[in-house]
């Protein structure tokens, strides 16, 4: 028993040498109930005609609420940011992890050229699993593993309107796998992307890119538009400078139609089709090599595309309806996996105020997802083929205790899928704003993750490296006994505006996981791995954010970001715990991340923006704490045209931000993010 | 494969210590929710600030006269522009669609440069937009532009003719006479008393 023990933590202690995982992490259908999106334009039809109907007199009496406007952040009881589309266009990102960056207390990590790893408060991998992330209410994250292909998620940059991001649960209306975070990025309505916009560019590493857009009107109250976007994009290196041969390529289009043929009623229709090449090194399983591996220079191919409907009514100044329906079908075909899957969703959501100081509301959701994955040397799947269904419904209520001063939230998210059948997810908020501008929130939530396909399911082999030289294939598989993670998390957080120029926003958290996923030497043998819930633990940190208004034309945002991790094994067999799991969790996440970005305008159009961030050192790969710096200057030259000049990662002309954990791409290997440049002209009429 | 499973949960030291903590909170929690259920009465839910300043800016209009060449003629439209970032998230638009001012349809423009200033006959400067470049700031301050800002510190010397503030949770407004004046606008006695006047 010493002695596999001795062999097991050999394995698990070194990084994933050879191997081609997959695992992982969860699944979840979640039924996303809320669509915060549509909040602005939706609520509210009625309460326009009605303003729009009042002379000045009645005006001047009108109570304002903060929600929907700039300052409904300040009063969430949640630790939430907003990026907004001059936040995204600033920043020069190309792509939604790199726009995420501008969030703080996110972490978000380029592995390779086609890969991210992002996260907040800790568990960052490429297969992160606890984040809940969607696109204008449809779900991104793969039931597969619970993560979300960063590369297969993209849209036009100029046609989002904002990203909502909340750090810790929002289960209670998200549902399952909104653990430690929910994303929404939302596009802007139709009717807000009127006409032409064509954009394009080039430079070393986003070697060219090219987009355009459409938007014009169906009749007096439809609007629409259509888009295309393509790109390429260049390789990252490995260590010895040379390429890691990973390019991708990709294209993608679509559409969006809003109409309000009254004012009470918003349809939309929307829909969007994507193809990517791939180019990707990855280390298959091979029984007849010494290694046990072999390196194979892979074409990806990934292709999907998606439909979604969505009808919003107005039934008074305080109760409205929203019913989506969307569907939505994604295929990936690699070396190491190769994957066709379908999802039909269906939601409804309402609230309606009850009472003086009752505002309620509740939903209910379906999801089905239906897979169909081929079996290779490296992963199978036990079956192959899967469906699997999610019916969830949610209640809540905030309850006005003192008006403008104290608000308490209450809810929960009751849920059945066919892994782990019912769970449940309350929580509890309270939002007190003593004074104005000065606004303090606390919050007691639980969240689960349930399983993923993956999880439950999967046969996965891969080589590791033992000893200097020598080899040993590993099994790992996915077993129906796998039950959900945990999590009840306690937050308090402060938002203050000191001065007119200067706003503040501090949250901190103390979350308590049990039963995280671990693996289990199957009968003490350390090559028959199996999924299992022994992992517990606390994590907790804090993350600060302030906005300077230095000078009319300058601003200043710095942030800071804080973890520590204190995960521990519990012991499934006397003597055997899986504390290399532990310290993978523990050494993907860096305890210290800092930031500071400044954004100035100057005269004739001109503006430049700069970004550095630090982000500490990640133990799991050995990669050093870095700075970054990422700069941009654009020249605004008149209302068509718009050159910018944008360069990331100015500091090294290389650095590692993240490594392979499961996946065995690049054999391994960690590779690095070179020093890039590009120039983009961008054209509107 | 006879792994067994362990999903006994051992309470973790911390979570121990939670328990009883846990439950006083939702019992409390429970009676706040029983306590507020029990007042039932009609609320209105509020609109959000900047609804209610787009309704304000709506009305603005329709105090205002504006000298006569600021139209082209009765049907030309009146034209509102909104610098920057759009604060209303469209309900501007919104609240304007099939709404006339003395005959004239209303139109939204969005002004991210100076040379779209022309023209219009309402410019909204948002408290983001404040910081817009310089010479857009120089451009919305010139004759026959009613120009509304929102919560700014040194409203007077602005050259800016209506200012937004909050007052107790309502939308209030200043007007800077002198400004208007210069700016060859006619503001309507009807408004200037329900102006909060501008501190000097």
């Amino acid at each position: 028993m010493n002695k596999t023990l001795g062999l097991r933590n050999f394995f698990r202690g070194r990084k994933w040498k050879f191997g081609t995982s997959w695992l992982l992490p969860v699944l979840m259908l979640v039924g996303t109930p809320v669509l915060a999106e549509d909040a602005s334009n939706t609520s509210t039809n009625t309460d326009l005609t009605n303003l729009a109907n009042m002379d000045i007199d009645q005006l001047m009496e009108v109570k304002v609420s903060i929600l929907g406007s700039a300052q409904s952040v300040s009063q969430t009881p949640a630790a939430v940011s907003v990026v907004t589309q001059d936040d995204i266009q600033r920043s020069g990102a190309r792509n939604i992890p790199e726009a995420l960056r501008l969030v703080p207390g996110m972490d978000v990590a380029q592995v390779d050229a086609n890969q991210w790893a992002v996260s907040a408060r800790g568990f960052n991998d490429v297969f992160a699993n606890k984040l809940l992330v969607m696109q204008d209410g449809r779900s991104l994250y793969t039931p597969l593993f619970s993560g979300v292909f960063w590369n297969e998620q993209d849209t036009m940059m100029e046609d989002i309107d904002r990203i909502e991001v909340v750090r810790g649960p929002g289960a209670t209306v998200w549902g399952a796998n909104a653990m430690n975070g929910v994303i929404n990025i939302i596009s802007k309505n139709a009717a807000d992307t009127q006409g032409l916009l064509a954009s394009g560019g080039g430079g070393n590493f986003d070697r060219a890119f090219g987009e355009a857009r459409y938007g014009g009107m169906l009749g007096t109250n439809t609007f629409y538009r259509v888009y295309g976007a393509y790109s390429d994009n260049g390789a990252t290196q490995l260590t010895d400078g040379s390429s890691a041969n990973n390019p991708w390529q990709s294209f993608r289009s679509g559409f969006r139609i809003d109409s309000t043929p009254t004012e009470d009623n918003l349809f939309t229709l929307q829909g969007d089709g994507y193809v990517e090449n791939i180019h990707q090194v990855f280390g298959v399983f091979d029984p007849a090599s010494p290694t046990f591996t072999t390196s194979v220079q892979n074409l990806e191919t990934a292709d999907g595309a998606n439909i979604l409907g969505r009808w919003t009514r107005t039934l008074s100044d305080t109760a409205n309806f929203k019913l989506q329906a969307y569907y939505d079908y994604t295929a990936l075909d690699a070396a190491v996996i190769d994957e066709q899957r379908h999802t039909f969703d269906l939601d409804f959501h309402n609230e309606f105020a009850l009472g003086e100081r009752n505002h309620l509301s509740w939903g209910l959701g379906y999801r089905v997802t239906a897979d169909q994955e081929k079996n290779n040397p490296t992963l199978t799947f036990n079956p192959t083929s899967e469906t699997l269904n999610l019916y969830s419904t949610f209640l809540q209520d905030e309850i006005t205790l003192v008006p403008d001063c104290l608000t308490l939230t209450l809810g929960s998210k009751f849920e059945h899928n066919d892994y782990t059948g019912f769970e449940f997810e309350p929580s509890a908020r309270l939002l007190w704003t003593p004074v104005v501008h000065q606004t303090f929130w606390g919050s007691v939530s639980r969240a689960v993750r349930t399983p993923s396909r993956a999880e439950e399911t999967f046969d996965l082999m891969q080589s590791e490296q033992y000893a200097p030289g020598h080899y040993a294939p590993v099994n790992i598989i996915g077993t129906n006994s796998y039950g959900s993670e945990d999590l009840i998390a306690y937050e308090v957080g402060y938002r203050t505006e000191p001065f007119d120029k200067l706003s503040l926003d501090i949250a901190a958290y103390f979350n308590n996981y049990d039963h995280l996923r671990s693996e289990q030497a199957i009968d003490g043998n350390p090559t028959q791995l199996a999924i299992a819930n022994d992992l517990y633990g606390n994590t907790y940190g804090t993350e600060i954010s302030a906005t300077w208004r230095v000078l009319a034309w300058w601003r200043l945002q710095p942030s800071y970001t804080f973890l520590k991790m204190d995960l521990h094994a519990r012991p499934y067999a006397p003597g055997l715990a899986d504390n290399a799991s532990v310290a993978q969790l523990e050494g993907t996440s860096p305890e210290n991340q800092f930031s500071i970005r400044s954004s100035m305008d100057f005269s004739h159009g001109l503006s430049f923006d700069t970004s550095l961030r630090y982000v500490d050192y990640l133990s799991y790969f050995a990669i050093n704490s870095y700075f970054e710096l990422d700069a941009r200057l654009a020249w605004q030259i008149n209302k068509h045209w718009e050159v910018a000049l944008v360069g990331q990662n100015l500091l090294h002309d290389a650095h590692a931000e993240f490594g392979p954990t499961y996946l065995g791409t690049q054999n391994g290997n960690i590779t690095e993010i070179p020093r890039s440049v590009y120039a983009r002209v961008t054209w509107r009429f | 494969m006879n792994h067994t499973k362990q999903l006994d949960r051992r309470p973790l030291p911390t979570a121990a210590s939670f328990t009883n903590w846990r439950r006083g909170c939702v019992l409390l929690l429970a009676l706040l929710w029983l306590a507020s259920v029990g007042q039932l009465r009609a609320q209105e839910d509020k609109p959000s600030e900047y609804q209610v300043k787009a309704a304000f800016l709506y009305n603005f209009g329709k105090f205002v006269i504006w000298p006569t060449n600021a139209f082209a003629d009765a049907y030309a439209p009146l034209v509102i522009g909104v610098v920057g970032e759009d604060p209303f998230h469209g309900d501007l638009k919104r609240l304007v669609a099939h709404k006339k001012i003395d005959g004239h349809m209303v139109i939204i423009r969005t002004i991210t440069s100076a040379d779209q200033v022309k023209g219009c006959h309402i410019i909204f400067l948002s408290s983001a937009a404040q910081s817009s470049p310089s010479d857009l700031l120089a451009a919305v301050r010139q004759p026959g532009i009613l120009t509304v800002t929102e919560n700014l510190e040194h409203f007077t010397n602005s050259n800016l003719i209506i200012n937004f503030v909050r007052l107790d949770n309502r939308i209030r407004f200043e007007i800077n006479v002198p400004t208007a004046d210069k700016a060859g606008l006619k503001i309507s006695s009807r408004l200037l008393p329900l102006s909060k006047p501008a501190e000097k």
